[in-house]
């Protein structure tokens, strides 16, 4: 009898609605800094500190004490691994490490991660490149038969390749070799391979330091390039309110961009050390990159597709993509700060139709970035910064044939017969449009002079 | 088993446990040597092919994070299959050219790795403790047994490489590290799920290489049996290194 006081106690704390949570929560994420697809569940919500700003902070988690790490990874395959030993929470990466993702862990008996939202998407695969040497006479896909190409095998990149030499029935024509992005950079840079196929911003970061010149962009395969979320099931079990917060960081985040293009990109230099000059032709508007964390079924159908040349190609394990993609926490987010999930979920940005009309850019060292209506009055901008000496950080155009925003640098300009100018992403494009046209393919020296002398 | 097996299988067990016993610095100096010329030789390959020097190094808690593994995973099976390619060490070089740095490329030490080389390196220690004891041996069972432990321990050596760069699904492996050193994509992929076989095939031809050399050997006339007095075929290992 003595002891019934305390197994009273005991049984009215057992029997007590549950107190609020005074545990300290571990979230640690693992992200990309080298990857701009994936800067907004990465970078920028680490810099700019949108997860804190929406995490839970009443109900069972009025006492909940917060210890949020970042870790930054080169490549998506560590940060699965560090996902399987419970070091990370979230992982964020491209699409073909994300399958992986899923697919290692399915493979386990009992672990499982969830793919809750998407990052950023490129409708028809512009992100991944195959880049030159700059001085290559190499102009077209076609012209790689017999060459050699190095590519990151198990990257997006490699898909597209191996996509594109399906398609143009090249397979058994080139000689692939596994490379990683910085030595296949260096290679382009210094001549010693014919071609290099790359992920986000690669392919860029050549053409902007004039080492490469891209001959084949990702959006000629036509397979959706995007980056998602993944988070361990038993985290998401736990904390749902957490991984809800997650997803609204990252739509802030993607919001945050598109207000303020510049200065996200200026502070993302800071933050990465990738040019600014790179990352705004991913993160302004027309850019690569549309910043949407919706689910589509779209991209359901692009990572089934990417995972069948996983399978055939690396022998990865099966995925059961019903119970790895999962709608409810995006949605839940969406629902949360008041947006329209459906709607969203429905956009589907093209940029051939999006960019059609979009005016080129020039960024101005000191004055920031203008934009210029027709290609002549940019290169007559151009021009005259020019004749003042006035620093040019970068110029923006259009590719007529896709819509993808090109640095003028690296553009094919076509000046036609009544004096008009148009601009192409590859030789062959532009060729056939001055053939078409009665004009003439030029570089963006000789169309500013061609300005300047009428 | 037959008793006659059983037999056997003693004998040659007390011919390798003694042989090795009797030469236990060379054998403590082949089984730690090995294992560290092994990663000095996979890290000399790494620079000679890239053509730099490892300017980083990360020291990981190993404890932690496997206790945290075991803490984490309901699975006592998938428990082990991911601690073991936890990490202990890592060297490599990091390109300062793009953003704020990026690993061109790394060698790990991986404690589940280590200690299959370690083993390696002791069968090779073994094999060798065998063969110099073993002078009445004919040689072309000393020429058999020496290629079967040598082609072995190459196979074995090849598929505990741990060297990875960035390349986007690659972690640690010997089939990355083969792709490291120049080897071509389609040949790469293909030999990938054959890795634990071959694993297998070495340490089958390091055993076998082990059952030839600790046969009882016929005793020859010049020969005087020593130690296991009441083993006939027993014979001192030459010379003795003073276990005693």
């Amino acid at each position: 009898m003595k002891f019934s006081p305390l197994l009273l106690g005991l049984g009215l704390v057992l029997t007590s609605p549950l107190p609020a949570l005074a545990e300290k929560i571990n979230i640690a994420v693992g992200h990309q800094s080298m990857c701009t697809d994936t800067y907004t569940a990465g970078i920028v919500v680490k810099e700019m500190k949108f997860l804190e700003k929406f995490l839970p902070k009443t109900g069972k988690y009025a006492k909940a004490e917060y210890n949020i790490t970042w870790s930054d990874y080169s490549s998506g395959g560590p940060i699965t691994n560090q996902m399987l030993a419970n070091k990370l929470n979230f992982g964020v990466m491209g699409d073909y490490p994300l399958i992986v993702n899923g697919a290692k862990f399915q493979a386990t008996d009992s672990l499982r991660t969830l793919y809750v939202a998407g990052t950023g998407y490129n409708l028809k695969g512009s992100g991944n490149a195959v880049v030159v040497p700059v001085k290559s006479d190499i102009y077209s896909f076609e012209q790689l038969k017999g060459k050699s190409v190095s590519t990151p095998v198990g990257s997006a990149a490699w898909g597209m390749l191996l996509k594109a030499l399906q398609d143009a029935k090249m397979s058994k024509e080139i000689s692939l070799k596994n490379q990683s992005p910085a030595v296949g950079a260096a290679n382009i840079a210094a001549g010693k391979i014919d071609a290099h196929s790359d992920f986000c911003p690669w392919s860029e970061i050549m053409e902007f330091r004039g080492t490469g010149r891209k001959i084949y962009d990702g959006s000629e395969a036509g397979v959706p390039y995007l980056h998602g979320v993944v988070v361990r099931e038993d985290f998401a079990k736990k904390y749902p309110e957490v991984v809800t917060a997650f997803i609204k960081a990252v739509i802030y985040a993607g919001q945050w961009i598109e207000e303020n293009p510049t200065k996200a990109v200026d502070l993302m230099e800071k933050w990465t050390g990738v040019e600014k000059e790179v990352l705004y032709i991913y993160f302004s508007k027309g850019g690569h990159l549309s910043l949407d964390p919706t689910i589509k079924t779209k991209w359901v159908d692009a990572l089934k597709f990417n995972h069948t040349v996983l399978v055939k190609e690396k022998a990865i394990p099966p995925l059961d993509f019903k119970e790895w993609i999962t709608e409810d926490y995006v949605k839940a987010a969406y629902k949360e700060l008041k947006m329209d999930y459906e709607g969203a979920k429905a956009d589907l940005v093209d940029p051939e139709m999006a960019n059609a009309k979009l005016p080129a850019e020039i960024w101005h060292s000191r004055d920031g970035i203008s934009t210029y209506a027709t290609l002549p009055e940019f290169l007559k901008a151009v021009s005259d910064f020019q004749s003042t000496g006035a620093k040019l950080n970068s110029t923006y155009v259009y590719d007529k044939s896709t819509g993808l925003k090109l640095f003028g640098k690296t553009a094919f300009f076509v000046k036609t017969a009544d004096g008009n100018f148009e601009t192409f992403l590859r030789k062959p494009d532009a060729d056939a449009f001055a053939k078409e046209n009665k004009g003439e393919v030029i570089d963006l020296p000789t169309a500013v002079a061609s300005i300047s002398a009428s | 088993m037959s008793a006659m097996i059983r037999a056997d299988i003693k004998n040659r067990l007390n011919i390798i446990w003694s042989s090795s016993l009797s030469r236990w610095k060379t054998w403590l100096g082949i089984t730690l040597g090995f294992t560290l010329l092994y990663y000095l030789a996979l890290m000399a390959a790494l620079i000679l092919k890239f053509g730099n020097y490892p300017n980083y190094a990360v020291a990981y808690n190993w404890p932690k994070n496997v206790w945290k593994i075991i803490q984490s995973t309901p699975s006592y099976s998938d428990m082990l299959l991911i601690i073991a390619d936890e990490w202990l060490l890592e060297f490599g070089y990091m390109n300062y050219d793009f953003g704020n740095g990026i690993s061109e490329w790394g060698l790990n030490i991986i404690p589940s790795k280590v200690l299959v080389v370690l083993i390696l390196a002791a069968l090779i220690a073994t094999n060798y403790a065998l063969l110099v004891s073993k002078r009445h041996c004919k040689l072309e069972n000393k020429v058999q047994s020496s290629s079967a432990a040598g082609v072995g321990a190459m196979f074995v050596a090849l598929t505990s490489a741990t060297m990875s760069w960035v390349v986007c699904c690659a972690t640690p492996s010997w089939i990355v590290g083969l792709s490291m050193m120049g080897m071509g994509v389609s040949l790469s992929l293909w030999l990938e799920p054959i890795g634990p076989f071959v694993t297998a095939l070495g340490f089958g031809l390091l055993f076998f290489s082990l059952y030839v050399l600790s046969s009882p050997a016929q005793p020859t006339s010049k020969v005087e049996p020593v130690g296991n007095k009441e083993n006939k075929n027993y014979y001192n290992p030459l010379p003795s290194e003073g276990v005693n």
